[in-house]
């Protein structure tokens, strides 16, 4: 639990500043073309047309209105045009960067707009073009307001960049929740928060010194460094990856589990595996649908029927692996008798595992729901709740932070472990009969595979049965193929 | 030589339409320093802006030995903008650049190759007396100095034709005098054509050999300068020469003024003599020619360029039909008498 960690961290730190700076150049370079042009379409100015100007303002307005997080997921295609897959690091920059330009293209239109009007004016006296306004008097001029916001650019980024994880783009911030935050580990949490400080704090040091004595020289050799780096670590000749089967899991205690079955595929089948972690339930459906993996092993029946219906993703399920059952948990409670009304109800926020969650609460009476809606339920269709029960909708990874602010929270078994619970301290949990077993999910085309039958076999092995059993003990993991 | 020709323009702000310059027309001689006058908003800094186009005039045309520069192209205008340099109040320098690289800046917007670069600004750097400033930054410097680094930018590109925009509006006495004997000399020695806006009648002094008068966007007068402060021709003009040479009348005598005839009254009157004309005998030949009485209450003597302007007050006692005959006796004469009221 204690350990540091070392290498880990040092490649995390590697990604994030791999990741942030190339995402900077790209959004400082852009930007800076856009926020001129806002600049030089402005009233009075050189280019002066109002229309460009305000639909200039619109889009980078709109850019700027998505949160980040949705705003990665909506441009996948986009990402998937420009670099062929919507995982790693790589097509993590493009989402930061789209989402950076707008910001920076608005820090460089202010910054322009600062340079006082009297220099441009003596430009124009001299018979200077639009072109040299802009290169010799208005950039020069504008220069340590322009580094400052690259700066504050740059440190944005770096905050983004822990959203990466999403798309599996790697770097500190995926460290810190995946491994610090979804696994209760303080360390790797303290440690990685300590890196990004310090990153912060140089980066500030280093703009605010660049700023001052307006070295260029000095940014530009520190950026071909930087990208020289970042080139060389990208065509590094790596070990030649052949006959590999990248698999989806989320990150945490199946991701245990698959490194063991990543060992049982070496040995017994000659197979690599790569395991490929996600932290949210919607990626690893586009990135198996799109092909950026092979196969996934997180979800069970309702929830893919669910996202194939609403993503047309032709997807096909190939073996069972286990029934992880949900349960209700509470701190404040021995039995589910004991439930007071008015009760504080916390519940996962993803359609299928809130669904999973308020059927448990109706076969155990304590609500009823609109006859048919299945495994789909939202708190919208209880149609009695003679507890009047409060309930919380919260992300999954979320719930067993709230045990002692809420009275009830279902959580679903990948957060158990890492919470310290067992499923034999659930009040409330489901039956044997649940239709909720995980499922190993192929691309429709690939279900007849020969290696995808193996990866059912291996995942079926004894070895990965053992290890299951001891990351989820006390039943808390039941095979399903059996 | 410079022509206006019924210039105008028109701001809009808002809603309200504000008439900036109605109906200019002015020719300016090749190789003199001429002044355009007037209070702030009167028009000047338009009409200024207008000759080298940084303000686009509603109607009217700016001839530039015989080309309109209200007719070319951008590009042919971005030429003729080379051969018409221009200074600020506010020295418009950029910080981000030496003193040097300052009057360099125009010199490489036309591609120069570094080593003219480098034998023209020298040259500049002589001629405004800053060799020893070169490599310093525009913060560095006084604000006369910073003024001599905008003149010598403005001159780099060798233009026939200088715009100053209140150039010494922000500068100290001293400075004022060094940065105007600077313009007098680049237009002796260069042969520049010298155009300045100021609202310092005193500028307009020292350096004009012509200038007009703006107010309201209008052209006022122009000529002259000795004939604009011996003779101005419109009651606006008088006032700003007034309040410029300090002509403003005692306090106690003010007071008692009032303008209608009165019989019982002595009449104030100013002389203004011009040249080498002395007042002496005047004053006393009147008295011994007519049966009047004049008492000198105020009276001094400007140098404009080399021209001498004196003015004298005079309090004149006596039959006021007798008064009227001495003042039609002095009309042919280069003196100008003026009465001002009655005390």
């Amino acid at each position: 639990m204690y350990d540091l960690a070392l290498i880990p961290l040092v490649k995390a730190t590697w990604e994030t500043v791999y990741m942030v700076f190339i995402a900077s150049f790209i959004s400082i370079v852009f930007g800076l073309i856009i926020g001129s042009f806002m600049y030089l379409t402005d009233k009075n100015q050189p280019l002066e047309n109002t229309l460009i100007h305000r639909l200039l303002g619109l889009v980078v307005n709109v850019t700027r209105s998505v949160p980040f997080i949705i705003l990665m997921i909506s441009i996948i295609p986009f990402t998937r045009l420009l670099i062929g897959t919507t995982i790693g690091t790589n097509a993590a920059i493009v989402p930061l960067a789209i989402a950076a330009i707008p910001f920076f293209a608005r820090v460089s239109e202010s910054a322009l707009a600062e340079v006082p009007y009297g220099l441009i004016e003596a430009a124009h006296a001299m018979g200077a073009t639009t072109w040299q306004i802009m290169s010799k008097v208005l950039i020069p001029e504008s220069l340590p307001s322009l580094i400052r916001g690259s700066t504050l650019t740059i440190i944005a980024l770096v905050g983004y960049s822990a959203m990466a994880g999403v798309v599996g783009g790697g770097g500190l911030g995926e460290l810190a929740i995946n491994y610090g935050y979804q696994q209760f580990n303080v360390v790797v949490m303290v440690e990685t928060v300590a890196v990004l400080i310090l990153m912060v704090q140089l980066i500030q040091a280093a703009g605010d010194i660049f700023a001052k004595q307006r070295r260029v020289k000095a940014i530009l050799i520190f950026s071909c460094v930087l990208w020289a780096a970042c080139i060389g670590y990208q065509f590094w000749p790596a070990v030649p990856q052949e006959n590999i089967l990248r698999v989806g899991v989320m990150s945490g205690s199946p991701e245990k589990i698959m490194l063991v079955a990543r060992d049982v595929a070496k040995r017994k089948y000659g197979i690599d595996l790569e395991v490929v972690t996600f932290s949210d339930y919607v990626q690893p459906n586009t990135a198996l649908d799109n092909g950026s993996i092979d196969a996934n092993i997180f979800q069970h029946g309702p929830y893919l029927e669910a996202q194939a219906k609403a993503h047309h993703y032709q997807l096909a399920a190939i073996a069972k692996t286990f029934v992880y059952p949900m349960g209700f948990y509470s701190l404040k409670i021995r039995n589910i008798t004991q439930l007071k009304e008015n009760a504080i109800v916390a519940i996962p926020n993803d359609p299928s595992n809130g669904g999973r969650a308020l059927l448990i609460l109706k076969k155990s009476g304590l609500i009823d729901l609109k006859p048919g809606v299945g495994t789909l339920a939202t708190i919208r269709d209880i149609t009695t709740n003679s507890r009047h029960l409060q309930f919380k909708v919260l992300d999954a990874a979320q719930l067993p932070r709230v045990l002692k602010d809420a009275d009830l929270v279902a959580i679903t078994n990948d957060f158990t472990g890492p919470a310290g619970l067992t499923i034999n301290q659930a009040v409330l949990k489901e039956g044997s009969d649940s239709p909720y077993a995980n499922l190993i999910v192929v691309r429709d085309k690939d279900k007849n595979k020969p290696v995808m039958q193996t990866l059912a076999d291996i995942m079926h092995s004894d070895s990965v049965l053992q290890e299951t059993e001891k990351v989820f003990p006390g039943g808390a993991a039941i095979p399903a193929w059996k | 030589m410079i022509q206006i020709k019924n210039l105008y323009k028109t701001y809009v702000l808002e809603d309200r339409v504000l008439p900036a310059l109605q109906d200019i027309s002015l020719t300016i001689q090749r190789g003199e320093i001429f002044g355009i006058f007037g209070e702030s908003g009167a028009g000047k800094s338009t009409l200024l802006r207008s000759l080298n186009l940084l303000e686009k005039p509603d109607r009217g045309q700016i001839l530039v030995d015989d080309v309109d520069l209200t007719t070319l192209s951008a590009s042919r205008l971005k030429e003729q903008r080379r051969n018409i340099g221009m200074i600020f109040q506010h020295f418009n320098l950029l910080l981000s650049r030496t003193v040097y690289e300052n009057i360099a800046l125009p010199l490489e917007l036309i591609g120069m190759p570094k080593a003219g670069i480098h034998r023209e600004v020298s040259s500049l750097l002589d001629l405004v007396q800053l060799q020893d400033h070169k490599y310093h930054y525009p913060q560095q410097l006084s604000g006369g100095q910073k003024q001599r680094v905008a003149i010598a930018r403005a001159l780099s590109t060798k233009p026939e034709i200088l715009l100053c925009d209140e150039a010494t509006s922000a500068l100290d006495p001293k400075s004022t005098a060094s940065v105007l004997a600077l313009l007098k000399e680049i237009n002796s020695r260069l042969g520049v054509t010298i155009i300045l806006i100021t609202h310092e009648m005193d500028v307009i002094k020292q350096v004009c050999r012509r200038a007009a008068v703006l107010s309201d966007g209008k052209l006022v007068e122009y000529g002259s300068i000795i004939e604009l402060f011996a003779r101005p021709a419109s009651e606006i003009t008088r006032q700003l020469v007034q309040k410029a040479l300090h002509l403003e009348l005692p306090d106690a005598v003010k007071a008692g003024l009032q303008s209608e005839p009165d019989p019982a009254k002595s009449l104030l009157v100013r002389f203004t003599f011009l040249g080498d004309d002395s007042s002496q005998p005047l004053i006393s030949t009147l008295v011994r020619k007519f049966d009047i009485s004049i008492n000198i209450i105020q009276a001094n003597i400007e140098t404009i360029q080399e021209a001498t302007v004196g003015f004298t007050v005079c309090q004149i006692s006596g039959d006021h039909d007798i008064i009227g005959q001495a003042l039609a006796y002095i009309k042919p004469t280069s003196v100008n008498a003026e009465v001002l009221g009655y005390v």
